[in-house]
């Protein structure tokens, strides 16, 4: 595959590009399995609660993923609120931005839920009676995970065995200095260096 | 759990593949325990990759094997896929786009492991299921901006004039802004030159070949001018992210700048005409309309006039491969061969299904089964399954469709919910085209016990849900 310009590199797509939902469910590097755990006792609900880029959605995805009858919803930052399909859990991303009349209706179904939220809706929650357990994204980006993670990436990116571009925990934490939790600032900043890379041809040192 | 590892090899790894093509090879299959598989399946399609959200299509599906694999074995099967014959692969900076073969073993109960390998295609026509999309891309950059402008003064408009005295005076702010706006931007411009016009020829032309333009004004007074520039520009622009975490990234990829005139005296009442004419690389990128992933080239027209708002133009053109010149433009000549040999058989498929469901006589007799038969047929392009839809629009059918799951909520927006009813995702069985029924309340206790079972009844068509791509359908009780 010589026409391919990512295979100089041994690589078939910049690593660092948009993934699908499913691609960043299997890449997600978060454990989960406690929460799933969690979500089998009724009226419960779980909160992940951070800023944009941090990592809230890719729980999502990977719990979307881990739990077949579970429904997923992204409500949007303008109305309407979109419809919101039945589940266990229900998995609502942007929470925060639900309606006054869908978030009745959602925690007046008893389904449990797991909330991607910018604010904090405990006491609404348990208004409803649910038990709340709440999680602080992004506080654990620490420059070993960040490492893993980003190199996974790299790794889903190969095209076969051998040597490919790989980032050091030296790198990481240049980038954990420089966008401190900020994952997705993290791999904007990556997506253009690996472009470099591909103009100025060396052969995999970022 | 059992590994099982898959190789695509291609027969011709480097090898420029063009419509209708045939890709072949072979697929390894590792397994290090006896492995029940329920289908290994080969796929050609494209996906893009780069910034942008990702976007992907499937060409040709095969199952090449079902059954068993025993530990430590390794099998090997052959396959002949068809490649694709849009959109072309292209490397770009934002923008990426491969075709691939992929490999998927369907294992139950289990993680389905997959595997793909890519390969280069060569488009020498634009399909036409993709011809409108293309062209749409030049043409939605300034359509909505008007729209949308009405749209948002319309909706802020009522906001501010509800919220009184304050509103109305916020309202006169903005109203007094966006007439400065257009006051300082488009008609002291425009006063000034007269009328200015700018046009292209020809505007869907082939990569290296000419395009060829002229700036025509005729000015009321005499007027001086630093300079009237052309500039021809690909750029590639890549939507990422949705909602609050939308993000739009352009990368121009080519750009050059010819000056028709510099320090230039218009004279009053002379029509002064500035041909010009660019040579489009012999290697230019096709144009591209990929939902959120794009490639746009256009000439941007601009006149510098001194201690005056300057007057600019943007002329949308399209790059096809040069057999499809003219698509979509209403030049097309009768029997040209214009569209993608593997594009045409499905387009005459859609083109005669939208036919018959457009009559009303036809529809009287339409069954179910067929209307989603046409709708699956025609479900990525918009503007069909609206057609089709509005078609059958208020007919009563008799129906089937496996229950998904039920609606928490169903949208403030939604007037086809029963009072006390509430709204159910469906898909019909086969092929599995994605339904909303709207579900009466004495209807209930059936879908309750019906579980994720298929239901059968009488509904009744309402419209389509372009948002997640479902035909909806009211429920009727008393059928």
């Amino acid at each position: 595959m010589e026409w391919l310009p990512w295979a100089r590199l041994n690589l078939h797509r910049n690593p660092f590009g948009e993934l699908t939902p499913e691609e960043r469910a299997e890449l997600a590097v978060v454990d989960v399995d406690h929460l799933i755990e969690m979500l089998r006792q009724p009226m419960c609900a779980v909160q992940f609660i951070g800023q944009c880029g941090r990592g809230k959605t890719t729980r999502m995805l990977k719990l979307r993923s881990q739990l077949r009858e579970s429904s997923y919803t992204y409500i949007p930052e303008r109305p309407p609120c979109p419809p919101i399909g039945a589940g266990n859990p229900v998995l609502i991303d942007e929470a925060q931005r639900l309606s006054r009349t869908a978030r009745h209706r959602v925690f007046a179904s008893g389904c449990s839920l797991i909330l991607a939220t910018h604010r904090d809706l405990s006491r609404i929650l348990r208004k409803y009676g649910y038990r709340v357990y709440t999680e602080h994204i992004g506080k654990g980006n620490s420059p070993q995970l960040v490492l893993e993670l980003l190199n996974r990436r790299i790794e889903a990116s190969r095209v076969q065995s051998g040597s490919i571009p790989q980032l050091s925990l030296a790198d990481a934490e240049i980038l954990v200095a420089e966008f401190g939790n900020d994952i997705r600032s993290m791999e904007n900043e990556l997506y253009a260096q690996f472009q470099q890379l591909l103009e100025i041809g060396t052969d995999g040192e970022v | 759990m059992a590994k099982c590892d898959l190789l695509v090899e291609l027969d011709e790894p480097n090898r420029v593949y063009r419509s209708g093509d045939k890709v072949e090879g072979t697929v390894h299959v590792t397994v290090d325990a006896d492995v029940k598989c329920s289908g290994l399946v080969l796929s050609t399609g494209w996906k893009t990759h780069g910034r942008g959200n990702v976007t992907s299509g499937k060409v040709d599906e095969v199952t090449v094997f079902s059954g068993e694999w025993v530990g430590g074995t390794k099998c090997e099967y052959r396959f002949s896929l068809t490649a694709g014959d849009w959109p072309q692969t292209y490397h770009g900076n934002f923008l990426s786009i491969d075709h691939y073969v992929e490999a998927q073993a369907k294992i139950p109960w289990a993680f389905d492991p997959q595997t793909a390998t890519p390969f280069m295609v060569q488009a020498t026509q634009v399909p036409s299921r993709y011809a409108a999309e293309v062209r749409v891309v030049h043409e939605k950059s300034r359509k909505p901006k008007v729209v949308g402008g009405v749209i948002v003064a319309v909706l802020l408009g009522v906001q501010f004039l509800a919220m009184g005295g304050i509103g109305i005076v916020v309202l006169l702010v903005l109203a007094a802004l966006a007439f400065s706006y257009w006051f300082v931007r488009k008609f002291l411009p425009k006063h000034l030159l007269g009328t200015p016009h700018a046009f292209v020829e020809e505007d869907t032309l082939p990569p290296g070949s000419e395009v060829v333009g002229e700036f025509v004004a005729t000015t009321k007074k005499t007027v001086t001018l630093n300079a009237i520039t052309v500039v021809l520009k690909g750029t590639e622009v890549c939507i990422s992210g949705s909602g609050s975490n939308r993000r739009t990234h352009k990368n121009v990829i080519f750009e050059t700048t010819q000056t028709l005139q510099e320090n230039a005296t218009l004279k009053a009442g002379n029509e002064t005409r500035c041909p010009f004419s660019f040579r489009l690389p012999k290697d230019a990128a096709y144009s591209i309309s990929l939902k959120e992933n794009s490639l746009i080239w256009s000439v941007d027209v601009e006149v510098d006039i001194p201690r005056w708002p300057d007057w600019s133009k943007n002329l949308p053109i399209c790059i096809v491969p040069s057999a499809a010149q003219n698509i979509g433009t209403g030049k097309e000549q009768p029997g040209s061969a214009t569209m993608g040999s593997a594009g045409q058989s499905r387009r005459g498929e859609d083109d005669s299904l939208v036919s018959a469901a457009q009559s009303p006589n036809d529809a009287g007799e339409l069954t179910f089964e067929e209307t989603i038969d046409q709708l699956w047929a025609v479900r990525s392009h918009r503007d069909q399954v609206e057609m089709v839809v509005d078609a059958v629009k208020g007919i009563s059918f008799n129906l089937e469709a496996q229950i998904e799951r039920r609606l928490l909520y169903a949208g403030d927006e939604d007037p086809n919910v029963y009072q006390d009813g509430y709204a159910v995702w469906a898909r019909y069985p086969d092929p599995r085209l994605p339904l909303v029924l709207y579900v009466p309340h004495d209807l209930g206790d059936e879908f309750e016990q019906l579980g994720k079972g298929i239901w059968k009844g009488r509904g009744v068509v309402v419209g389509w849900d372009t948002l997640h791509g479902r035909l909806q359908i009211k429920l009727d009780s008393t059928c």
